[in-house]
């Protein structure tokens, strides 16, 4: 049965594979967490997942399709909107209907179904930082391959 | 006997209308119908409407999504004769005489619905060209 994290794996390196997205942000492409001390960098979280099942009289085979909804975000420790922006125009770029090469998977679709942005988020140690959180909810559905 | 699971169901198909069912890919639900039609005898004095059970129909639908692999359920819309269909709500049902299938000759009609939003659907709906085989419940 197809691993679904290879989903996950496969977003992260598809976005950090960009040479243009890593200059926009360089302290790289993460999920869920990013490192302490890097102040621009793409942030990877799953908001939602479900599975449709079919009939089949192979077990393994009844898991159909996946959709994951992730929150793509570049957040970037500034004071100004540019940084964000630029890099969230880029992750729109590489996402929006942009095929994804998935172990174990074949690749449906991947739809922005929202945009996020968060225009001053206060650092909460030093009030007189901002991070810019700037991107979108894109929807992946993939279907395991048999 | 049990309640069981729809998520062993299946759903198989002879085009041929013989009994070398294969199971139709990217189906996930069906429904059957065993409607047997009333003929109304209602007469003078009566103080309501009054039937009399006529022929049982059988029919019903399939649901699933448009699988490019494979065309099964597109060509047996075209189909001059009738095909085998064994509709089988639990395929690992443990109890006797098992899987319990509803099976027996039919017709077949598909509707393509694709959306902008998800995976295209394949539906179709059928209808009973000969007699039909219904579970034996010991």
């Amino acid at each position: 049965m197809a691993d679904s994290s290879a989903v996950d794996t496969a977003l992260i390196t598809h976005l950090a594979a960009d040479a243009t997205l890593a200059a926009l942000l360089p302290g790289g492409v993460h999920f869920g967490l990013a490192p302490q001390g890097v102040s621009a960098f793409a942030l990877v979280t799953i908001d939602e997942t479900a599975e449709i099942s079919v009939f089949a009289e192979v077990p393994a085979q009844r898991r159909a399709i996946e959709v994951i909804t992730y929150a793509v975000q570049a957040v970037v420790r500034t004071s100004e909107m540019a940084p964000a922006t630029d890099a969230a125009a880029r992750i729109d770029a590489l996402l929006a209907d942009q095929p994804l090469s998935v172990s174990g998977y074949g690749w449906l679709s991947t739809v922005r179904v929202e945009r996020l942005r968060d225009p001053g988020e206060l650092d909460p140690v030093d009030k007189s930082i901002r991070w810019q959180h700037h991107g979108g909810r894109y929807r992946v559905a993939v279907a395991p391959t048999v | 006997m049990a309640i069981l699971s729809g998520r062993s169901g299946l759903v198989k198909w002879d085009p041929t209308g013989g009994t070398t069912t294969v199971a139709l890919v990217s189906i996930k639900a069906f429904t059957l119908s065993l409607a047997t039609e009333k003929i109304n005898v209602t007469c003078f004095g009566d103080t309501n409407r009054v039937y009399i059970p006529g022929m049982r129909d059988i029919s019903g639908t399939l649901a699933g999504f448009w699988n490019s692999a494979n065309d099964a359920l597109i060509d047996a819309t075209a189909q001059s004769t009738p095909g085998t269909l064994d509709l089988i709500p639990n395929s690992n049902d443990p109890s006797p005489g098992t899987p319990h299938k509803f099976s027996g000759k039919a017709w077949l009609d598909a509707e393509l619905d694709t959306d902008v939003e998800g995976a295209p659907g394949l539906s179709a709906t059928f209808m009973a060209a000969g007699p039909w085989t219904m579970p034996t419940i010991p």
